[in-house]
């Protein structure tokens, strides 16, 4: 198949850049034919988004040639035939939305294409049908679920029936169950032709990939098929990636001497190559941790509605019971809109229940007489994205906000403390406007705002949405710190994954209540239970299980996580 | 308990409930063209007998549109603390003519038959205003108003109206309202996470603004920043202010709605000529 899209000896160098600082893009050379599904990946900055708007003529090169299909990008009189050719869906599902209706939404492309008005109305049904969207045609969109407004972004792109999509993260802010999906959709539209370019940090997304693109530092590091990439290079770490998970266990087994098939990338390919157990059985079972008993936050038969008595009414809690131990790193799990972030929102007493109780230490939430600053006092909060919510101009003032709101003595010393406790000098940075930081550097000082405050309790909305693996194992680490400082520790966040390897019990949240409550891999091991809640258990749980069945002596303790499994497997195969 | 970061409440935009009623139904030029005839005569009329009329046409639309009453009353309460300073104001000051009844006089004020009746006027006149609003955000679809205004404004275009421009900004602004409060609500919270005083006990209006104004820059700057991400996908699905384009809507106005246009435009009348009139 020809190339359709043709990027030859592209370089960027916007003008707001001073002009000795390196080029966001450096001499990129690539030829991608039609229908290929690309995934780049790259680390935060790397430049894979300013790489993929050159695609669409969004930016434009400063050097080199970008032509899709034949159009040079740079050719203002067929802009037009160019957005045409090559749609893009953006990471934040909410901003790409125009209309106030969803089905006014998809028509939004069609109506600038000029189309007349039948054939906008038959393309809308078409591609609301295809999104299972048909029944929220008239919804105002910033009423869906994340899911559903990308889901809407894409069918908004396709009905305009382009040859190229570019995907920029589209599944960052999506739970495990939408994202499945999304990624589903987006497979079988390749399977019909499509040509696909990808942007993702989630290395398990680009196993399906024709080929994948490494950036780094604005340079194409390296390319190949994800078997070449991710098989052959070790060294992908330095380059702030890490190979998917089945690749990782994959090497692992294989140094155990498994037959384990070179090119199995997928979940499926790796368990159904797993060995039987062929050694003697003994009867070594470990002692389970006894976590202590000592509450901190006690929530009883907590209810809450969102724009309570209006038309709008959307029920968030729904009956909430829950006991979070002091000294505990407790995790709520559950899928967008399951109630996590509404539930953090009343343990730190930003929210007052309507109907329930919470009481948080000695203080009693419901009680409006409780005043919110004594909450705060004793329960930190970092949202979701937290660097969008910066109200400062400057470093050292957005994280001194805080203690200057509770007239905390020595506020330089304390800013200058915890500034260090997470990377940032103090001299480089607390006179950095905000908006110049990077996206990590960003998320360090909203990390900062609220640790400078020592609070006992710490709540996290998924703390690690949109980071690289290398920013999120610090982050992990980091919570570990807190925690063996004694702090308490809530995460809410879809990524069991992750939790695994940091809590100690687990909540599972479908539809405002708890569902399930009890010790990580008590909860984790529960395939079925996590299915049914619209979570995907983390893959050493899915081998272990496996493994299991096949006989082998493992602990459900010991599949939690693979850095578990894999001991625990060397120990039994002796 | 409602709670007080809940700035999403309080917009009136997307407030929006579909319904299948023969209202509904109508073609949103004939509902923005009927409704602002309402408005302006429930604005305009002199007697408080057309302003009974005017409600009275209010609540058969509520009727046949099948919206619910509560929503008007909420905003009422909302707004009452203004519109009763207002009356009061309009009591004190307005000067009472040589005919005119003097009720009582307090601390020096003297208050008239006609100052009473001006006021009582003026909060009716409000709170059927508040009502006719409430039909307007309830019943009218954010892009029926967009596509309505669009082909309303369309003949224009031969004298070099931008209609399109214009129907896009509207279209923006309503999408960026709800936004806005999100965001709103977002950066509070996250004030007050970090002790911000958010805390609401009794009415002080000092503080509350006070409390508003560190909201403002960042939103802004917020803002901004989501512009900027509109406007590149709306760039890249084919939008160009200077180009032609159609419409998802196609409008036809039928019998029914010339209808409910002449049957406004009745009411209307009425409601203006009404002291001549009765």
């Amino acid at each position: 198949m020809p190339a359709i899209i043709e990027i030859d000896h592209l370089h960027y160098h916007p003008p707001s850049l001073a002009p000795d600082a390196p080029d966001i893009l450096y001499d990129i050379c690539l030829r991608i034919d039609g229908g290929a599904f690309i995934a780049i990946i790259g680390e935060n900055g790397s430049g894979k988004t300013s790489l993929i708007k050159h695609i669409n003529g969004l930016i434009l090169p400063t050097k080199g040639l970008v032509r899709v299909d034949g159009i040079d990008t740079q050719d203002i009189e067929k802009r037009q035939r160019l957005h045409t050719l090559v749609g893009m869906v953006f990471q934040n599902p909410a901003d790409q939305i125009v209309s106030s209706t969803v089905e006014e939404d998809v028509a939004f492309g069609l109506e600038n294409a000029n189309l007349p008005f039948d054939i906008i109305r038959e393309r809308v049904t078409e591609q609301l049908a295809a999104s299972e969207l048909t029944s929220e045609a008239q919804r105002p969109p910033h009423l869906l679920s994340g899911g559903q407004i990308q889901r809407l972004a894409l069918a908004g792109v396709l009905a305009r029936h382009p040859k190229v999509i570019l995907f920029d993260e589209p599944t960052s802010m999506l739970d495990p169950l939408s994202r499945k999906n999304f990624l589903d959709r987006i497979y079988a539209l390749h399977n019909q032709g499509m040509t696909v370019i990808y942007v993702t940090h989630h290395m398990e997304e680009t196993i399906h990939a024709d080929q994948i693109v490494v950036l780094k530092d604005g340079r194409v590091a390296r390319q190949g098929p994800p078997s070449e990439i991710f098989l052959n290079g070790n060294n992908l770490h330095e380059i702030g990636l890490e190979k998917p998970e089945t690749v990782k266990l994959a090497e692992m087994f294989r140094e155990f001497g498994w037959d384990i098939p070179p090119h199995n990338l997928t979940t499926a390919d790796l368990m159904a190559s797993l060995p039987e157990y062929k050694w003697e059985i003994s009867n070594d079972f470990r002692n389970q941790a006894e976590a202590g008993h000592d509450p901190l936050v006690e929530i009883d038969n907590v209810h809450y509605s969102y724009l309570a008595g209006s038309p709008l009414e959307k029920k968030a809690l729904t009956g909430v019971n829950l006991t979070i131990e002091k000294g505990n790193v407790h995790s709520l799990a559950g899928t967008n809109g399951s109630g996590k972030s509404t539930l953090l929102q009343h343990i730190n007493g930003i929210l007052r229940p309507a109907r329930g109780h919470v009481k948080v230490a000695d203080l009693v939430v419901e009680d409006l007489e409780t005043p919110l600053k004594e909450i705060i006092k004793k329960v930190g909060l970092v949202f979701q994205n937290p660097e969008t919510q910066f109200f400062e101009v400057f470093v050292g003032d957005e994280i001194a906000y805080g203690p200057k709101q509770f007239g905390m003595p020595d506020v330089k010393d304390r800013v200058r403390q915890v500034m260090s406790q997470l990377g940032l000098d103090f001299e480089a940075f607390k006179d950095r406007r905000l908006e110049t930081l990077s996206g990590g550097e960003k998320r360090k000082v909203a990390l900062a705002s609220t640790l400078v405050l020592d609070q006992d309790l710490l709540l996290f909305d998924e703390p690690t949405a949109g980071m690289d693996p290398r920013a999120r194992d610090d982050l992990l680490r980091l919570f570990q710190g807190l925690h063996e400082k004694g702090k308490s520790i809530v995460i809410a966040s879809h990524r069991l994954d992750e939790l695994a390897v940091v809590s100690k019990s687990i909540s599972i949240m479908v539809g405002g209540k708890i569902d399930a409550s009890g010790a990580t891999w008590d909860i984790l091991t529960d395939i079925d239970q996590m299915t049914e809640a619209g979570m995907e258990p983390p893959l050493s749980v899915l081998v272990g299980k496996s493994l299991m069945d096949k006989g082998w002596p493992l602990q459900r303790q010991d599949i939690i996580t693979s850095n578990n499994l894999i001991q625990a497997i060397s120990e039994v195969m002796k | 308990m409602s709670s007080r970061f809940e700035f999403l409440g309080n917009t009136i935009v997307g407030q929006y409930i579909p319904r299948d009623s023969w209202f509904h139904k109508r073609d949103p030029r004939a509902r923005l063209i009927g409704l602002s005839l309402l408005f302006l005569a429930v604005l305009f009329t002199p007697e408080i007998g057309g302003l009974l009329l005017g409600f009275i046409g209010i609540l058969l639309i509520y009727w046949i549109a099948m919206l619910p009453v509560k929503s008007p009353w909420k905003s009422i309460l909302r707004a009452l603390p203004f519109i009763l300073i207002l009356a009061v104001l309009q009591i004190i000051f307005l000067r009472p003519d040589e005919a005119d009844a003097v009720l009582w006089t307090v601390f020096g004020f003297t208050i008239a038959q006609s100052a009473l009746m001006s006021a009582v006027m003026l909060v009716c006149r409000f709170i059927v205003l508040i009502w006719v609003i409430n039909v307007f955000v309830m019943s009218i679809s954010t892009s029926q108003m967009t596509a309505g205004l669009f082909h309303l404004l369309k003949p224009f275009e031969i004298i070099g109206f931008p209609v399109n421009d214009l129907t896009m900004v509207v279209q923006i602004t309503l999408r960026y309202l709800p936004m806005l409060a999100q965001l709103a609500e977002k950066t509070a919270k996250a004030q007050a996470s970090r002790g911000g005083d958010w805390d609401q006990k009794g009415f002080n209006p000092i503080k509350q603004a006070k409390r508003v104004l560190p909201l403002i820059v960042p939103l802004l700057v917020n803002s901004l920043k989501r512009a900027e991400t509109m406007a590149l996908a709306m760039e890249s699905r084919g939008f160009n202010a200077g180009k032609q384009r159609s419409s998802f809507y196609s409008l036809t106005f039928t019998w029914g709605d010339m209808l409910f246009v002449s049957l406004s435009l009745v009411v209307f009348v009425v409601m203006i000529l009404f002291r001549r009139l009765f």
